[in-house]
């Protein structure tokens, strides 16, 4: 990209106002989910012992827009503001979610008194959109006049299908969702930079070719440690200066790997919400930013860093100060 | 502002332009309509909605791959030494892979190494919102250079829930935008608009005489002849005015990219209208 630095993602401002996480109340066990979409018994033990898995969060009965108005519902500081949300971004893995033209988007969004907002998916970042999405919101809301003005990110997807359902010898998903509402005035959580690595040499089917899965497991932690470096270093940061990364939550195993790689200390890194949540797609890093405000592990003035890949390839990693 | 509107702020003294424009429709079919992961893929997504898989255009093979019909469009739109900041991919007909990142694919069919993503599920407004967001990315220093592809193909591998508009060819249109000197172009987007054909009459008058307007079919037909003030009424001599060819999505652009370089040659300013009626999303577009 020209110039992000100078003249572009910190000459303004994208503040992350509030977080709501709607997690389903059944959670399942790994094995219970993984006989169901036939994964063999190795491969659960491979989830299980190393990449640390324990259980999903799904909710078998609910579709795509019970998830994100169950993460509405806890997102009282829209409440009364609904006027002032002129976009609504869905950030989602799944390029395709309900068979066309059906969109419960919109009509999630005129059932809350939002139908007025501009509201669109962005995909293609697989689970690593949830960046974009704050990246974008911050974007459009820096051509709005009114400071009021604010967007609303929606994460959150169904496991339907066997590509919403586990990533090879990687992670299982599940079906957590978020909602975060974006300012260009506010004071918390003000995004101070967001870098990208794209990989596009690793589309394909990761299940059905070895080689590609062994190329894209040897260029992950390099790809993904560029993309933290680059924006540490938009930021003006340095490692020691964060007080927490929010990974998403594929799995424990390459977020340890990748903490020993950069010399930053593991246990500072989120990683609860992997067992006891799932990867649940692009919503991973507001579950973990919610994890980490209400537990305390992160205060006023803090930095930290939001990561995540998804398959494809793309590599996100984006600085905030709290 | 009223309620429902999002209007973009004033140019600053460089914007983004559409500089070139090229539109291709299609026949054939991609060898990927016969990967037995589409069909697991559509199954998957109809069984929860009761919706009958089309058995016959499955087994047939047929559809397209947005990253096939866009990759050689790209290499003819741009030149070895223009490198691209941002690639975006709008799309409202699903592609026939439809859960790869055709984007990130069609990245590597560009100069340069730009950061790409897709925009969907708004309808034909997608399209609209697709060119916002390269105009806010310059707006903000993102980006000196971006392409927008529109692109759809006309299988459904299903029976939809409610009548649609498929597109009669595949199609895809090829939107280079470049950072110019003076205003660039400017998006407006509303959903819920009472009166969309005054509003785009009102746009198309502030532009002055001569301002060329062009619809989709979401508004109604006059809205292209517009008699206000300020605004000429469009002679059905050529492509400008009349209703878009039977592709909902990519239609009104290729109408765009058939008369830019005329509309150019005149100094004309230019409004692209569209309504997507199943979602009330007004948006129009002006070119400077």
């Amino acid at each position: 990209m020209c110039d992000p630095a100078g003249v572009g993602i910190l000459a303004r401002v994208t503040a992350l106002e509030a977080v709501a996480v709607h997690l389903p109340p059944h959670a399942v066990p790994i094995e219970a989910v993984g006989e169901r979409i036939g994964l063999t018994p190795r491969q659960l033990r491979l989830f299980r012992r190393f990449h640390g898995l324990d259980q999903l969060r799904l909710d078998p009965a609910g579709t795509l827009p019970d998830l994100l108005d169950a993460a509405l519902d806890d997102l009282p500081e829209l409440r009364g503001r609904e006027r002032d949300v002129r976009f609504v971004i869905h950030a989602r893995s799944m390029p395709v979610a309900v068979p066309h033209p059906l969109n419960p988007l919109h009509e999630l969004l005129a059932a809350r008194g939002l139908g007025h907002a501009n509201a669109f998916t962005v995909t293609h970042h697989a689970c690593a959109v949830g960046l974009l999405a704050i990246d974008l919101a911050g974007r459009l809301l820096a051509s709005e006049p009114d400071p009021a003005a604010l967007a609303l990110v929606l994460a959150g997807e169904k496991t339907f299908t066997r590509d919403a359902q586990v990533v090879p010898e990687t992670g299982i998903f599940a079906e957590g969702a978020a909602a975060c509402l974006v300012s260009a005035a506010g004071e918390r959580h003000r995004v101070l930079s967001y870098e990208v690595r794209q990989r596009p040499e690793f589309d394909g089917r990761l299940a059905e070719d070895p080689d590609l899965l062994a190329r894209y497991q040897r260029e992950y932690p390099n790809v993904m440690v560029e993309a933290i470096e680059a924006a540490l270093d938009q930021a003006g940061l340095d490692l020691s200066d964060l007080s927490a990364i929010l990974p998403h939550n594929v799995n424990q195993a390459s977020w340890r790997m990748i903490a020993r790689r950069i010399g930053y200390p593991v246990e500072k890194v989120v990683l609860d919400n992997v067992r006891s949540v799932g990867h649940s797609f692009a919503a991973d890093s507001l579950i973990n930013l919610h994890t980490a405000t209400t537990r305390g592990l992160l205060r006023r003035g803090d930095h930290y860093l939001i990561a995540a890949a998804g398959v494809g390839a793309t590599f996100s990693a984006m600085a905030v100060r709290y | 502002m009223a309620p429902g509107t999002t209007d973009r702020a004033a140019p600053g003294p460089s914007g983004l332009r559409i500089t070139r424009a090229l539109a291709r429709r299609f026949d054939g079919r991609s060898e990927t309509s016969l990967d037995p992961d589409l069909r697991v893929f559509v199954s998957d997504l109809v069984r929860p909605h009761g919706l009958p898989l089309r058995e016959d255009l499955l087994s047939e093979g047929v559809g397209h791959s947005y990253e096939e019909l866009a990759a050689g469009l790209l290499g003819e739109a741009l030149a070895e030494d223009e490198p691209v900041d941002l690639l975006i991919l709008a799309f409202d007909t699903p592609d026939v892979r439809p859960g790869a990142p055709s984007s990130l694919a069609l990245s590597r069919s560009v100069p340069g190494t730009p950061l790409a993503f897709a925009v969907c599920d708004q309808g034909t407004a997608a399209a609209f919102t697709a060119l916002r967001l390269a105009a806010d990315h310059h707006r903000t220093g993102a980006c000196r250079r971006a392409v927008v592809v529109l692109a759809e193909q006309t299988a459904l591998h299903y029976v939809p829930s409610a009548p649609v508009a498929l597109p009669e060819r595949h199609a895809v249109v090829v939107l280079v935008c470049e950072e110019a000197p003076g205003a660039g172009l400017t998006v407006r987007q509303r959903t819920g608009a009472p009166a969309p054909e005054e509003a785009v009459r009102a746009e198309a008058a502030a532009l002055g005489p001569g301002a060329e307007v062009v619809s989709d079919d979401g508004l109604a037909a006059e809205v292209v002849s517009v008699d206000g003030p300020g605004a000429e009424a469009v002679p059905d001599d050529g492509l400008a005015g009349r209703r878009p060819p039977a592709q909902p999505f990519t239609g009104l652009w290729a109408t765009l990219a058939e008369c830019l370089p005329r509309w150019r040659a005149e100094g004309r300013p230019v409004l692209l209208a569209g309504y997507d009626r199943r979602l009330g999303v007004l948006s129009t577009l002006t070119l400077p």
